[in-house]
Order: structure tokens, then sequence, then C-alpha cells
């Protein structure tokens, strides 16, 4: 028991520096907002932007408030931010382009990306109670 | 109701870590190897309410069943309930690691209150389904009085949100009071040995 207390406290700790990454798109431009678990601003970290087919189409750092913007393009993206030290993240982001042929596209990703979601939902909803099962007959083992 | 990582200082992820941490202790303490079944089943069901989607107009909202996990669980009510924020955090991204703590606070703190508050006999005076509203019904105000009370702690920009916060879940409690009513009707009928505890 003290051996998995232990354990999950090393866990917790390392999850301390979680990277986590915020994306929102405001007048054509896209706001990339990277920040640790602890409220810490990303600074100067590494941000790459690759298309679909994972093809590098921007790279910068990020500035002093954590933010890397870049503007609006007509297909999904994926950004990378790598904060050194073996920190990195990656997010999909699908932006909003008003018009074009490629909206209907997105948006037939976007359902399908849903549909794809709700399948791993369930799976994760089972494996959860799996987890419970699991760490409630562990405790009643090792209590008896 | 949860709180994701990276919105309350460190100072406050620190204070309600180590509150929870002996929270989860305390209920270690108390527990029961006849109960430990009943307190698995409760934790899914805390686990499983966060996916009964209810639309409310534009906005989806979802259950919390902490009323009636706290009033069949008692004082073994924060390691339910920190089990299934584990999980939560990890498995769906609901709420955070860091922010565990002020979670545990938020959910299970009301939920134990009224198993103190419904052990006290107090809501005996008012008719039994107000009082098994009132089991569903409180605990939901609390937690959302107690999300907002930290949001502000955190930072006073966030006031005015947490007003909304408030606003929002008015609905979740009267849903919450009224779904009570039925579990706790047929729980006294099928097992009304849980509610034992509970004096109900």
């Amino acid at each position: 028991m003290r051996i998995l207390i232990i354990l999950f406290s090393v866990v917790l700790f390392s999850y301390a520096h979680k990277l986590n990454i915020f994306i929102t798109q405001e007048n054509g431009t896209i706001y990339i907002n990277s920040y640790f678990a602890s409220g810490q601003a990303c600074q100067n970290c590494e941000v790459s932007i690759f298309d679909e087919r994972n093809k590098l189409l921007n790279k910068g750092e990020s500035n002093s408030d954590g933010y890397y913007t870049l503007d609006v393009v007509p297909h999904p993206i994926e950004v990378q931010v790598d904060a050194g030290s073996g920190h990195m993240q990656m997010r999909s982001f699908i932006p909003e382009v008003e018009n074009t042929t490629t909206t209907i596209d997105i948006k037939k990703e976007l359902i399908l990306e849903k549909k794809n979601n709700s399948f791993s939902d369930i799976f994760k909803m089972l494996l959860g109670l799996i987890l419970i099962a699991a760490f409630f007959f562990v405790l009643k083992r090792v209590r008896t | 109701m949860h709180i994701s990582d990276g919105i309350l200082s460190s100072e406050l992820v620190i204070a309600t870590s180590a509150v929870g941490l002996v929270l989860v202790a305390y209920s270690l303490k108390n527990l029961k190897n006849e109960t430990i079944s009943l307190v698995s089943a409760m934790s899914a069901v805390f686990f499983i309410a966060s996916f009964i989607h209810i639309p409310l107009g534009p906005v989806q909202i979802h259950l919390i069943m902490i009323g009636l996990v706290g009033i069949l669980l008692g004082k073994v009510v924060f390691l339910a309930i920190f089990v299934a924020l584990l999980l939560q955090a990890m498995l769906l991204g609901y709420g955070g690691l860091s922010s565990l703590g002020a979670n545990l606070l938020i959910m299970a703190l009301p939920a134990f209150i009224t198993f103190l508050f419904i052990r006290s006999g107090v809501l005996n005076l008012f008719h039994e389904k107000i009082k098994y509203f009132c089991i569903g019904f409180f605990p939901a105000l609390l937690a959302t009085v107690f999300m907002a009370l930290l949001l502000i702690l955190a930072n006073e920009e966030y006031l005015y949100a947490s007003y909304t916060i408030i606003l929002t879940n008015i609905p979740v409690m009267v849903i919450e009071g009224l779904v009570t009513i039925f579990l706790i009707h047929y729980l006294k009928k099928a097992m009304p040995s849980l509610l034992k505890e509970a004096k109900l």
C-alpha cells in the first residue's frame, strides 16, 4: 500500500508541469496559448504548425505570455508546442473558413471526428468502471 | 462542475490538495470491509452520472448524484468521489490532476454535509418528498457555491463567471432533486437497509 502511495505521488508531481494548449480563432487570426498546469505561461517555447499530411507549414516561438499567432488557413492543422526537457503537446484545430469549398470538407471531418469520439467515450467509460472495480478489489484484499 | 488544470493559483492547489488528502485519509480510516462493495458501486455511479446528458436549450447539463452518494456512504464519501474524479481526469479529461483536491472539495464536501444534515433530523419536519428533493438539491447548490468561491479566490476576474455558473446550474439542482426523489423511493422499496445509516 505504501509503495502504491509513493508511486502515485511521483505521478502526481510529474503532472504538476503538464503542458496545456488552448487554441482560439478571432478575425482571421489563430491564437495558440500554451501554459503549464501551474498556470505559468510557456515562454519562448517552440511552436510548429503542420497540415493534415504532416508537412511543416510554420515554425516559431511563443511570446512572454505564452501566445503564438498565425493567419487563418483553409484546412485543419496540427499544433505542436515543445517546451523542452521532454515537455511537448500536440493539438488539432479546424479553423472556421467562410464561403469556401473547403468548409464542406471541414464540416464532414468534424462530424466524423464526433462519431469517433463517441465510440472512444464509451470505451473510456467502460475502462473507468473496470478500474474502479479493480481498485476497490485490491483495497479489500490488502485490508483482509 | 469540474475545475480544469491551470485555472487555480499554486497556493489554492496546494491548500485544497492538502485538505483533500486529509479527507481521503479520514475516509480510509473509517472504511469497513463490509462497505467496500457499496463504496465501489457509488464511485461508479458518480463516474457514470457525468455521462447522463440532459439537453437544456442550447446547452447540455449532466447529473452529479452527490446527494445520493453522500447519504449512502457517509464518512467514506471522500474516498469514493476521489477515485471517480481521478479516473475522470485521467481518462475523460474532466477536471484535472492538479485541481483534484479542489474538485474533491467541491463534490465530496457537500455530499458529506448533506449526510450530516439528514442524520441530524432537521428535515424530518417536512413532507417525505420535500426531504428527498432537498437531498438532491442542496448538495448541488453547495457544490456550485463552493466552485464559485474557489474561482473567485483564484482570480477576481472570475467573479462574473462565478455568477453565471450559479445561474446556469439552477436547472441542474432542480433536476438532481427530482431524480433523487425517484431513486430514494426505489431504494426504500428494494434495499431499505442501505438507507439505515442516513436514518431515512
